[in-house]
């Protein structure tokens, strides 16, 4: 195998912690910019994320403003309206939500979790010395750049004002909404080239993991973070296309084109004869369901996208926090097929209110409710893994019992709205905006989190300091609970989403003060993550100094240097066992047994650890 | 600071579930449904929303206690060593099939309030065959056609349609069908007291039907991002006798006729 | 090093938060560049002086008394105190302000009357008449006792800018120049009040619109426009109140842009710069005789300012007032002519007759808004010169198309009397001309059937393509 191959080619070169210099010289350039190495590129993609992190925060507060002190001046946004005294306007409000959606999904946890983890991960938990396709890797980052710069276009342009979900005819019609001219423009060509980055690491991913895996390390010893970043990456590839394609459907049904394209201007999602904004009758004779069609087919699984990567990093981080395996390791492989496999037919439960045929609301509420399914499996199995374990309370521990029992909470309320009936009363209110942020915040980012924290001594060579850590953790933790628990209340009163002044409905006129509380939750949470930032910053420098393996886990990457240098591995890994044998009567002396670690037991070992012992 | 922690992890299920109860007892705070349902459909709606919230409920706090019991074992183990086990392949057969019989029947459940919300071969007959009025929804406004009194609504506009903005007036105990459409982007009909939700789609006529069984006026609210004045897209549902009703229509009619000498309505006098 | 710059960093963010809380911004009415643009910048402060000493700013307007603004009164006695705020209990509010025409009570909002604070006025930072309480932007030095008398003016204008602010000024502005931050997304844009033309209106064609007229624009709204429907959303008490600071604010720009237009002629903003060139001298000497003759024109109290503006706002008033009586408004002398098919067509020979209504010239032969007018060059009665667009204008500047008949669309109302008041006295503002000198009435009465019968006439196929959806049957209901 080439990584076996490489890692002993280089291996010489990589004794001390520090060694980060291959057999030739890089340059700055090379090594920090362009770089090709996975773990390089993986930190470029967490501080392009973190940052993003920030701005997608920035926007949701200045949206959580005007739902609590509405058309007062709004801090740092105040200043845009001057002069109307700092009262925003209602088209900057649609905008503020559609870029903090677009930010925060394409830009932070889709990035976050495939792009920094994914690329850091992989190739060291396989037990490789890089990405099969190191020059595409560095394309997917280098894409993201361009990405951002539309989307930052876009917001030049007054910002892309349809909902990230982007109805036509509201973001087809340039004339439809203020944010559905160039600004809407620039967001499909920004979703697109976020689009192409994914495609990038997802062949990657798939190619790496299903050929470069190390000695040993058979298909049933990878650690679930690999499971979980392989699935995605097959989520990616089927679920992408579409959306790329329904992107450029919509670019073409925006433009009547010259030149050589002359006479190119299609219809697809535009009915003939409406006048919108006084402009001539739209000719045509689509169909704008096709849109929510083709959109949702991608961006449901893109759910999943944002999540089976967390779910497979929590399990790794709370075996090894327990010190315990991870209760059921195949039926958490199988549930995870089985979520990314039901991922791609229930896109119609985005649809129940739509007006496409109801007998299409039968089926997708069936395959929606029954996702539900594999998801309380592996909650049952995450308990199932504290179960009987040794806990010790780091930031790292609570995060993963954050994430499961955010979990919880945001399967619960999905059930509500897999029910087409209930549905139907709940529909685009807030507890739809409760339950996602509940799985994408409450789950992911505290997945995310953890994961910082954890896989930080590998990426620096030096560890977080666990007391900002905790302090980072308690007001995250308050501030989203306080935040998004009374959704739940918002939604069942029937708050509708997207709503830059609901007061003037007099059934919501009491919902104030809640709001309110739920504003300075979010002011809360969103102070909290200066502290993760200047945590981050200031622990690269000055952080205590890690070994090779500071928690004492199992997995291959703790085999290599902290930080690993060029090629990753001194010692060319062999994959002896599965990634969960933590406190193994066989191993006496020590409460973990590395995968890499040749020691046989003296009895004979469980040769397949996914079996167990039931 | 192990204490501190399972207590943590445990205090917020339990201000959760005292939130909830707080918001659904209490219904002065405004936490909860705006008020009973209009509709006997809406109850129904109602009904299988609490059946879920009950099965929920009970989940939620089964899984929060076990996973407050197993933090504090984990966290106050005396134990050298962790226990050691894989899994347990009953525990996972019955953790699998219990749930997917309990989620099946509440998808199955659902099926007949779906489609008598929903498909038309179900609607009530006497309300498919005559409806009352047609809403257009527009950025950002509803615009009502009422059929002349005696007259059945037409697909076209008939020049003895009777016109309105942002006011439904319906009659009640009986049911009525709307047809639905859009002038220009998506919009959706939301009738939060009747629980009623529809989206109006550029293109389509989608009927709605609903049963009022109280007067007054409610609601009527879009629930789908139509532009910057999404917000602002307030109309009301009236809901009245047959009487009040009728007079409505004969009031609107002789508004829309008004030509300075007929004889005012109410409306006409205040243009005086 | 890190629990000490840890904390540092708290401290400072925690700093970052609050600060960003304060309200800097300060709502003003600033001058549209469009009218303010031509006139020397000090001209230009004289009229915003002169502005705010007579309407002052948004936040703390000025009731004056001598327009025709129902800006409301109540008196009331104090119930007790509160803090800053102050529980009354109010006498029935009235709307005669005779007994108020001090120039203390009308800039101020709030007068004792009896107490330790008799003879003291201030201004109200809140006041919710439903909730029966005030608040005194200046902390009162001696707290009112129980008891105590008071009136309070102006009530009207502060709670009917709440509501401006809240439903109209993001498209119509702060000063109602319709050059809010959302107008610039719509078709049409919305009304500039400051020339105080109302489109659609009751009264005939040389008076203002009535307080009725707005009223019925603001709560059915302009079917065609993005002007929505505020019914439901705002009761028949806010409506009075807005429309009250609408036509407060109309008349506030008519004064501005009275004002301006009168100090263009002799103070350009390219005055110093022109009279530089032309007499050789230096142009802070210029400027300081601009500032001179200035001076002198705002102390001239004969033929200065103040005599300007007496003139002025004489006329508005007399103009706005007129718009409320009974004989301004338009009633048909005679009722409409029954609807049948003999007077359509009476109608239609009328509408294509080109001596006659002239509506073919701008609605076109069969009503499809496309007369020959439209593409033609208009002449701009403003400048005197043509217009550098084809087609029609409205009288702030915009190009504007007739009306299509053919879509069923009636922005300014759909009932027989709002076309016939529009047919016979024309839409102010607009080329749409009254044809009431050359028209019967009975006639009128066979044009408004004749466009009212338009979008149902089979020989325009695109109105019916416009409103029929391929595949569906005509006839609705029983569908399955």
């Amino acid at each position: 195998m080439s990584a076996l191959g490489v890692a002993q080619e280089h291996g010489h070169e990589h004794g001390d912690a520090h060694g980060a210099h291959g057999h030739h010289e890089l340059t700055f350039i090379q090594k920090y910019v362009f770089s090709t190495d996975h773990k390089m590129i993986g930190m470029q993609f967490l501080f392009t994320t973190l940052m993003m992190l920030m701005v997608g925060g920035g926007l949701a507060l200045g949206v959580r403003w005007q739902l609590a002190f509405p058309w007062t001046s709004m801090p740092i946004f105040g200043p845009l309206f001057a002069n109307a005294g700092g009262q925003i306007s209602p088209e900057f409000y649609t905008m503020l939500f559609t870029m903090h959606a677009t930010v925060m999904i394409f830009l932070v946890i889709i990035p976050v979790l495939a792009g920094a983890f994914g690329n850091f991960l992989i190739p060291l938990m396989i037990g490789a010395d890089d990405m099969a396709f190191p020059v595409l890797n560095m394309l997917s980052y280098w894409f993201m750049i361009p990405a951002i710069l539309c989307f930052g276009m876009s917001f030049y342009h007054g910002g892309a004002a349809a909902g990230w979900t982007s109805y036509p005819l509201l973001s087809e019609l340039r004339v439809a909404a203020p944010g559905s001219g160039s600004a809407q423009t620039y967001w499909l060509l920004g979703v697109t080239l976020v689009g192409v980055s994914s495609m990038m690491g997802s062949v990657n991913y798939m190619t790496t993991i299903i050929n470069m895996r190390a000695p040993g390390m058979t298909l049933f010893r990878m650690p679930l973070t690999i499971w979980g970043m392989f699935i995605t990456a097959i989520l990616q590839a089927f679920a992408l296309p579409v959306l790329t394609a329904a992107g450029f459907m919509l670019l073409f049904d925006r433009f009547a084109f010259g030149g050589w394209l002359e006479g190119i201007h299609t219809v697809f999602f535009t009915p003939a004869g409406l006048v919108v904004n006084n402009a001539d009758p739209t000719v045509g004779g689509g169909q704008p369901l096709l849109w929510q069609h083709l959109f949702w087919f991608y961006s449901h699984p893109a759910v999943y996208i944002m999540l089976l990567p967390a779910m497979g990093m929590t399990s790794d981080m709370l075996a090894c926090m327990c010190r315990k395996p991870i209760f059921g390791y195949k039926p958490m492989v199988y549930s995870m097929s089985a979520i990314a496999g039901l991922g791609f037919i229930v896109w119609g439960h985005h649809m129940f209110t739509s007006g496409m045929n109801p007998a299409l609301g039968m089926t997708f509420m069936v395959s929606t409710v029954m996702i539900a399914l594999p998801s309380a499996v592996k909650v049952f199995n995450w308990i199932g893994t504290i179960w009987g374990g040794r806990l010790q309370f780091n930031t790292v521990t609570l995060h993963c019992i954050a994430f499961v029992s955010m979990f919880i909470v945001g399967g619960l309320s999905g059930i509500f709205m897999a029910a087409v009936p209930v549905d139907i009363y709940i529909h685009d209110t807030y507890i739809i905006v409760a339950h996602f942020h509940y799985v994408v915040f409450g789950t992911t980012m505290f997945g995310v989190f953890g994961a910082i924290q954890f896989w930080f001594p590998k990426m620096f060579g030096r560890k977080m300091n666990e007391t900002v850590g905790k302090w980072h953790f308690l007001l995250t933790y308050i501030g989203f609970n306080g935040a998004f628990f009374p959704m739940h209340m918002l939604g069942i009163a029937g708050f509708p989403r997207r709503y830059a002044d609901p007061y003037v409905h007099p059934y919501l006129e009491h919902l104030l003060p809640l709001n309110q509380f739920i504003t300075i939750s979010a002011m809360i949470m969103g102070f909290a993550q200066f502290l993760l930032l200047g945590n981050f910053v200031i622990s690269i420098f000055n952080g205590k100094k890690a070994g090779r393996n500071p928690w004492n886990a199992n997995g291959l990457e703790w085999a290599a240097p902290s930080p690993p240098g060029h090629g990753n591995f001194d010692i060319p890994p062999v994959c002896f066992r599965g990634p969960y044998e933590y406190s193994n009567p066989n191993r006496a002396d020590q409460d973990f047994w590395m995968q890499t670690d040749p020691t046989r037991s003296p009895k004979k070992p469980p040769e397949d650890p996914a079996h167990g012992h039931s | 600071m192990r204490k501190f922690w399972c207590a943590f992890f445990v205090f917020w299920p339990i201000v959760a579930i005292i939130y909830s109860l707080i918001s659904s007892l209490i219904p002065s705070l405004g936490w909860w449904f705006p008020g009973p349902s209009v509709t006997e459909l809406g109850q129904r709606i109602d009904n299988l929303f609490y059946l879920i919230l009950y099965i929920v409920t009970a989940v939620f706090i089964g899984t929060q206690i076990a996973m407050g019991y197993v933090l504090w074992r984990a966290s106050h183990s005396k134990d050298e060593r962790a226990w050691f086990s894989h899994g347990s392949h009953s525990l996972e057969v019955i953790w699998s099939v219990v749930p997917s019989v309990i989620l099946l029947f509440l998808a199955l459940y659902q099926m007949d309030v779906w489609a008598l919300f929903r498909v038309q071969a179900y609607f009530p007959k006497e309300a498919r065959e005559a409806p009352v009025a047609e809403v257009t929804a527009r950025q950002f406004e509803w615009r009502i056609r009422y059929p002349a009194p005696g007259k059945k609504l037409q697909l076209k506009p008939q020049p003895d349609d009777l016109y309105d903005v942002n006011d439904l007036h319906v009659p009640i105990n009986r049911p009525v069908m709307i047809q639905l459409r859009s002038e220009d982007v998506q919009h959706s009909f939301f009738l939060p007291h009747l629980r009623v939700k529809q989206d109006a789609v550029p293109g389509q006529i989608i009927p709605i039907w609903f049963k009022a069984e109280r007067q007054g006026l409610f609601d009527l609210t879009c629930a789908e991002l139509c532009g910057w004045g999404h917000y602002k897209m307030r109309a009301q549902l009236t809901a009245e006798t047959e009487v009040e009703y009728e007079a409505y229509l004969k009031k609107l009619q002789a508004d829309q006729n008004y030509d300075g000498h007929a004889t005012p309505s109410a409306v006409a006098k205040k243009d005086e | 090093m890190s629990a000490r710059v840890w904390r540092l960093l708290v401290v400072v963010l925690a700093g970052a938060v609050a600060g960003c809380a304060e309200d800097a911004s300060q709502m003003r009415f600033a001058q549209n560049a469009d009218i303010a643009k031509p006139v020397h910048r000090k001209a230009r402060a004289v009229v915003e002086k002169t502005l705010e000493e007579h309407f002052g700013t948004p936040l703390n307007s000025v009731a004056w008394l001598k327009l025709p603004v129902n800006y409301g009164k109540a008196e009331g006695k104090v119930k007790s105190v509160d803090g800053r705020s102050v529980i009354v209990d109010f006498n029935a509010e009235t709307s005669d302000l005779e007994s108020l025409k001090s120039p203390e009570l009308s800039r101020a909002g709030l007068l004792f009357t009896s107490g330790a604070n008799q003879g003291k006025s201030f201004l109200l930072a809140s006041y919710d008449a439903s909730e029966k309480s005030f608040e005194t932007l200046t902390a009162l030095e001696t707290a009112p006792a129980e008891g105590d008398q008071f009136v309070v003016a102006g009530q009207n204008l502060r709670h009917g800018r709440k509501l401006y602010a809240r439903h109209c000024q993001h498209c119509h502005g702060i000063n109602g120049d319709g050059d809010g931050t959302t107008a610039k997304y719509l078709n049409p844009r919305p009304r500039d009040y400051r020339l105080g033309i109302f489109k659609f209106t009751s009264t005939n064609k040389d008076t203002k619109a009535s307080r009725d007229d707005l009223k019925r624009i603001v709560s059915q709204g302009i079917p065609g426009t993005y002007m929505p429907a505020f019914v439901p959303m705002l009761k028949e008490n806010e409506l009075a109140v807005l429309i009250e600071y609408v036509r407060w604010l109309a008349m506030r720009g008519e004064l501005e842009v009275q004002l301006l237009k009168d100090l263009k002629n002799d103070y350009a903003a390219d005055r110093a710069r022109k009279e530089a060139q032309e007499t050789k001298a230096s142009t802070s000497d210029i400027e300081k005789q601009i500032a001179k003759q200035l001076e002198e024109y705002v102390a001239n109290p004969t033929e200065g300012l103040a005599a300007f503006i007496e003139t002025v706002t004489g006329d508005m008033v007399s103009a706005w007032e007129g718009a409320e009586t009974a004989d301004t408004v338009i009633m048909p002398p005679v009722p409409r002519v029954p609807d049948t098919a003999e007077s359509r067509e009476r109608g239609k020979a009328l509408f294509v007759k080109t001596d006659g209504g002239k509506c073919i010239n701008c609605h076109g032969p069969t009503g499809r808004g496309n007369g020959f007018q439209t593409e033609d060059f208009q002449k701009n009665d403003a400048t005197g010169g043509f217009y550098e667009k084809r087609g029609l204008h409205d009288s702030w500047g915009e190009q504007i198309k007739p009306r299509d008949l053919t879509r069923g669309i009636y922005r300014g109302g759909r009932r027989p009397i709002d076309l016939y008041r529009r047919i016979s006295q024309g839409i102010k503002g607009t080329p749409m001309p009254p044809v009431a000198a050359t028209v019967k009435p009975e006639q009128v009465w066979d044009l408004v059937n004749y466009v009212l019968s338009v979008p149902f006439e089979s020989a325009s196929p695109k109105a019916a393509k416009a409103h029929s959806i391929a595949g569906q049957p005509n006839e609705l209901g029983n569908a399955n």
